[in-house]
């Protein structure tokens, strides 16, 4: 290695070269927008974006769990009507949806006089499950959701799955499936 | 104090006057080394937009650190260090950049004004725009490091000290470095020289 023989051949030939020399314009602007960046930050960097998007990325999946969670504690009338959109399609497409509507009608017509202890004991749950909401048309509506849900189990021939499937929760399948007791008594 | 009388101190004592709350001194050091800043980082990171961005950086950088710089080594030095290692960080980072702000920056083909064949005219200054380009682009084959030690040493006229001080290499690693990218550099830019020249 010798560094002084290059050192020195690099300087004289170097001595011969002159870097570009900046416009002024460019000069100035680059000073203004120095001390703009100093005096109010230097807006948002790469580090920034990036640290943006996993606050909202953790945000979402943080609202998305509170809603879910949240979702569990909502009144059973909410969580039917979540998850009835998606059965409504199949029951639109169902020839027998009158028959159902029919079948659980009498089933809410009945009492605890029928006879039949199950079917009473069903009744006076779902009775009951309705009351807490306190209005009647509440009532109502549960029991429509129910009738729903019963055909769709009806249909899909009472899988175990299709209440995961369907997004409902252990509450509701078991108080279709007691439902369905009540309604069809076979 | 007008700006007049500020480009007349020492580094130095810019530097004291900014740690006693003069921000004007601030000012005159950016003024004085804008452009060295701009041309240093324009050969690192190869444009215009990077270069100012970096360079910017850097200052930004200073303007933060300046109340503690202890004045152990020169200012110079010090800014140095703090552009190499900013111009460093900027080009790791900046393959993310252009791709989450899709930013495009207009490539530099040449770093050079005036660059005189010595083949040619030894007499005249020729601007040789060929030379230039494949100056350009040998310096910028180069590795990091050797390419700011080799830039600092031939392009800026730093001691090997001073290099040492800005890299915080020893001067023993400070003159490998330069006979490695020396070697390199030579080894590229020879075919354009004629056999008179003093490269070889």
């Amino acid at each position: 290695m010798n560094f002084e023989k290059d050192d020195l051949e690099l300087n004289e030939f170097f001595g011969r070269v002159a870097l570009r020399t900046l416009p002024k314009s460019m000069l100035d602007s680059f000073e203004v927008e120095l001390f703009r960046k100093i005096r109010h930050g230097s807006g948002i960097s790469v580090s920034m974006l990036l640290g943006i998007g996993a606050v909202v990325l953790g945000v979402t999946a943080a609202s998305w769990m509170l809603l879910s969670h949240s979702e569990e504690e909502l009144p059973s009338t909410a969580r039917t009507t979540v998850v009835s959109e998606q059965q409504r399609k199949v029951i639109a497409r169902s020839p027998v949806r009158g028959d159902v509507a029919i079948s659980h009608k009498k089933t809410e017509i009945a009492s605890p006089s029928a006879g039949d202890d199950k079917a009473t004991s069903e009744f006076t749950e779902t009775h009951k499950f309705a009351s807490n909401k306190g209005a009647e048309p509440q009532e109502k509506s549960i029991v429509s959701t129910v009738s729903k849900d019963l055909l769709l189990l009806q249909m899909l021939g009472e899988d175990e799955g299709i209440g995961e499937d369907l997004g409902l929760l252990d509450s509701d399948m078991e108080f279709i499936v007691k439902s369905m007791a009540v309604s069809n008594p076979v | 104090m007008t700006g007049g009388v500020w480009s007349e101190k020492s580094d130095q004592d810019l530097v004291l006057a900014f740690k006693e709350g003069e921000e004007a001194a601030f000012g005159e050091l950016v003024r004085r080394y804008k452009e060295k800043a701009m041309q240093l980082a324009w050969i690192t990171t190869g444009n215009y937009e990077d270069a100012k961005d970096a360079a910017q950086e850097a200052f930004i950088k200073v303007h933060q650190h300046l109340h503690r710089f202890e004045m152990k080594s020169q200012f110079m030095t010090w800014f140095y260090r703090i552009l190499m290692n900013t111009a460093k960080d900027f080009i790791r980072k900046r393959k993310w950049k252009r791709f989450l702000l899709w930013k495009n920056t207009e490539e530099m083909n040449n770093y050079f004004d005036r660059v005189s064949d010595p083949s040619k005219s030894p007499s005249k200054d020729l601007l040789n725009t060929e030379l230039g380009i494949k100056m350009t682009e040998s310096i910028k084959k180069l590795p990091f490091q050797q390419q700011w030690i080799f830039t600092l040493r031939y392009l800026k006229g730093f001691s090997i000290e001073q290099i040492a001080d800005v890299t915080e290499l020893s001067e023993g690693t400070v003159k490998a470095t330069i006979h490695f990218a020396a070697e390199k550099f030579k080894k590229e830019i020879f075919p354009y020289l004629q056999e008179g020249g003093k490269l070889k």
